[in-house]
């Protein structure tokens, strides 16, 4: 009786161990397929995986003049960075090698502001919070493609943004002395959500503004206006990703006008 | 005292099993990209989304050091800001904490951003919360963010 209830107790013990183990090795199995090549891996290695020599990322004419460039901007630029990055993602090439120092709310004005000033808007590089002449300098690029001013020509007298927008330009360029600066032009808005001193008459006489400023310093002005604006001198309705809030957001379709307009003037 | 010793064996057995099973549990092994394929074929997302694929992308994007995961399944609002749907399988349960923590100081600094600026973002965000569940960390800044919560809490039951 007493060897029965050894046998009894030693075969459970077994078939205890034997059934963690089986669940155990079942679980490592299920780890070692999400271990094959992810989204996170390099095209690089993507291509290795894929051992397809064949396989090759397409080229855009024009687009290496955009080596070593940085675009600088608010969240108007923040919809073209999006459109470049999922470009990039798509492994279709896309503007080069070029970076993207924006951020929301931006302007000249508050871009020159000390990060410890109540109102200072600075954008991020590699996660940490930096001057925009800063930025430039750790990219190490070579030409500058700013769009600010959308927050800046309700606020100040148009003489007083420009001002500021020499400011911050000097600032980069005394930073980055070999920079090639390239200034666009504010974005226009829908009609519908023009209001006060927020009008496209506005945004064009700005516009004429950092023209001469460009032209007074030896900067280049590049008006992208003309394939977004409709009939109505106003951002046309059908490229804008927020017509029920701001009116001013560029959707991808009003980005890859805007991209390939770049490229075709260089 | 042979009786006490294989009783005890018993117990001690029952319990590393039971051990063993309760802690497959806290860190099931999911699949994140058929948890984002279904939530986003489930879910009205924008007009207009992109992927994150890349760790700079993440450390761009959100500030996160991609290092600290194996995987992850990233999905935005291409346009301009909006729906952000992430979700992470960290290496371990401290590179979780340090995902976690990164994304929460992200929520935070976006918040102080868009709070005047786009306060319909700044809302979402608000009511978006960073969640750890074993190596995995998500955050789901969405208007159907309670929807999909659901989702992916259901790929842990």
């Amino acid at each position: 009786m007493k060897n029965r209830f050894r046998i009894f107790a030693l075969l459970i013990c077994l078939s205890l161990l034997l059934c963690c183990f089986t669940s155990c090795s079942s679980s490592e199995n299920e780890l070692k397929v999400s271990l094959l090549p992810s989204a996170s891996d390099s095209l690089a290695e993507f291509i290795k995986f894929n051992n397809d020599p064949g396989l090759t990322i397409p080229e855009s004419v024009g687009s290496a003049f955009f080596k070593d460039s940085v675009f600088i901007g608010d969240s108007v630029t923040l919809s073209l960075k999006n459109y470049v990055t999922k470009q990039r993602n798509n492994n279709f090439e896309c503007l080069s090698n070029a970076e993207f120092l924006c951020s929301g709310s931006m302007s000249y004005y508050n871009a020159t502001l000390d990060p410890e000033q109540k109102d200072a808007v600075h954008p991020k590089y590699q996660g940490k919070t930096v001057l925009v002449e800063d930025g430039v300098n750790l990219i190490g690029a070579k030409k500058a493609f700013i769009m600010l001013g959308m927050n800046d020509f309700c606020l100040f007298p148009f003489d007083e943004d420009i001002e500021n927008a020499e400011t911050l330009i000097n600032r980069i360029i005394e930073k980055n002395p070999d920079i090639q600066i390239y200034v666009q032009s504010v974005t226009p808005i829908i009609a519908s959500k023009e209001h006060n001193k927020f009008t496209n008459e506005n945004v064009d006489e700005f516009n004429n503004y950092l023209s001469e400023m460009c032209e007074k310093n030896g900067w280049t002005y590049i008006d992208i206006n003309q394939n977004l604006k409709n009939e109505n001198n106003c951002l046309n309705d059908d490229y804008c990703s927020d017509p029920e809030s701001q009116g001013i957001h560029l959707k991808q379709e009003a980005c890859e006008i805007w991209i390939n307009y770049l490229i075709s003037l260089f | 005292m042979k009786k006490i010793i294989i009783s005890l064996s018993l117990v001690f057995s029952v319990l590393f099993v039971f051990a063993a099973c309760g802690s497959e549990t806290a860190n099931k092994a999911i699949d994140i990209h058929a948890v984002m394929d279904e939530i986003t074929s489930s879910v009205q997302m924008p007009e207009e989304t992109m992927n994150l694929t890349t760790n700079d992308d993440l450390l761009d994007y959100f500030g996160v050091d991609g290092s600290l995961a194996k995987d992850f399944a990233v999905v935005r609002d291409a346009n301009y800001v909006g729906t952000e749907l992430a979700i992470f399988e960290a290496n371990d349960e401290s590179s979780a904490q340090q995902i976690s923590n990164q994304l929460n100081t992200y929520i935070t600094e976006q918040i102080e951003t868009y709070q005047s600026y786009e306060p319909d973002y700044a809302y979402l965000l608000q009511n978006s919360n960073v969640n750890i569940n074993g190596v995995y960390v998500s955050l789901f800044v969405s208007e159907n963010a309670s929807e999909i919560v659901n989702i992916y809490n259901s790929y842990f039951n």
